[in-house]
């Protein structure tokens, strides 16, 4: 499973060059909160899974 | 002939992204490489921590903050504030007795902003940014600041480790991909400069420090970069260290990495002088490392297009390769959906059933 990933994470990484130009070209400036908000949900569920 | 053309051509350019760059950064390092002469001191340090609606996390970095090993009476730590609706304020206040700075801004502006507005009160020789999010190491700090008592450093960044849910380093797809962008960090690092930092852990010396724009994507390759641009240099050193889980969701990191690449358009955009070779002591770094990759995608799909005109022969083998490396993209994608889809133990699934 873990090997299977590896083409399929290159690949994903790879294309969001693709994306990241999509939304320099659109302005989206906000990527930071974009990310502290999906960082935040999979913190929060972390810090459930440790109670 | 054309076909061909393209695909040697886009060939080459995805080898020398991925590989050959490694390898001429390994030759160059033998060649030039150059030791930054690292030695322990302890000059007055600024910790400088951006937050965001960080109630999740915020407490266990300021007690991580004040239980580094450095001397209290040389380390000012401030949380900058940034709009924060979910009680990271109360938070941070109930810490102010420790000797914990923190500076708010009733609007959430941004990271850029955060950082801007935390230097205005930062008083510290060596400016530290950390985010909100990562474990600092207890000699994080005092290896990061080392690094500074060589008179050439303006910036200096430590080792972010992705942890796996055992707590040593991630060795899946992402934890390798951020492994081998480690390794040319190092590399960089030992010839003139890496190109950028870590959010995570990074330092500059405040006499250098200069506002960046407030929309800036990428604080942590802007912040660096101005001053590699201004003669100094930005080393990697990975003594120093700051620790993260690894994600299980791929989602994540993706975002995290369209965040990034979006943050090198700009960075363009915004220092159009780093892709001058006459201006950038690190051209050639910036331009395999950061451009390299931001035009790796549409090469791969030159490269496999044209491939599929010229499926014959010799041409054969590379077109299978290809085929068998997307199948098994498709495959993992397919893998990821289904685990992501599957209820974990101790989970309600709809109908009420208890698994």
């Amino acid at each position: 499973m873990k090997k299977l990933l590896i083409p399929y994470t290159f690949t994903l990484l790879n294309w969001a060059a693709i994306a990241g130009l999509f939304h320099f070209l659109l302005g989206h400036r906000d990527l930071w909160l974009h990310y502290r908000e999906m960082t935040r949900r999979f913190g929060d569920s972390l810090h459930e899974g440790h109670r | 002939m054309t076909a061909e053309a393209v695909f040697w051509a886009s060939a080459l350019f995805v080898f020398y992204v991925y590989c050959g760059y490694p390898l001429l950064l390994a030759v160059l390092q033998r060649m030039a490489g150059r030791r930054v002469a690292k030695a322990y001191w302890e000059p007055s340090v600024s910790v400088i921590i951006a937050a965001h609606n960080e109630r999740g996390t915020i407490e266990r970095k300021l007690r991580n903050c004040l239980d580094l090993d450095y001397p209290k009476d040389r380390l000012q730590i401030i949380v900058s504030l940034d709009g924060c609706t979910d009680g990271t304020e109360e938070i941070a206040d109930s810490y102010r007795w420790q000797g914990i700075e923190v500076v708010r801004s009733a609007r959430h502006r941004g990271k850029a902003a955060a950082i801007n507005r935390a230097v205005l009160t930062a008083t510290g020789e060596i400016l530290f940014f950390t985010d909100a999010r990562q474990r600092l190491e207890p000699r994080a700090v005092r290896e990061l600041v080392a690094n500074f008592s060589d008179g050439t450093v303006g910036a200096a960044t430590g080792e972010l480790i992705l942890q796996a849910p055992d707590a040593r380093e991630s060795s899946d797809g992402v934890g390798l991909y951020w492994r081998y962008e480690k390794k040319l960090r190092a590399m960089e690092s030992r010839i003139h400069s890496t190109v950028g930092a870590t959010g995570a852990i990074y330092a500059v010396r405040r006499r250098l420090y200069k506002p960046i724009p407030a929309d800036m994507i990428l604080d942590d390759v802007a912040v660096p970069m101005r001053l590699v641009l201004g003669g100094w240099r930005s080393v990697f050193d990975p003594a120093a260290r700051a620790y993260d889980r690894i994600s299980d969701s791929l989602d994540l990191e993706y975002g995290r990495k369209v965040r990034t690449l979006a943050g090198n358009y700009q960075l363009l955009a915004r220092m159009p002088e780093l892709a001058l070779p006459w201006r950038n002591p690190v051209w050639l770094q910036f331009v395999s490392h950061k451009l390299g990759r931001l035009a790796a995608p549409y090469f791969l799909a030159a490269l496999l297009v044209s491939n599929m005109f010229l499926a014959r022969g010799l041409y054969m083998i590379p077109f299978i390769c290809q085929a068998v490396w997307y199948a098994a993209a498709a495959l993992g994608a397919l893998a990821v959906r289904r685990t992501a889809a599957a209820p974990v133990a101790g989970e309600v699934v709809p109908g009420g059933k208890h698994i």
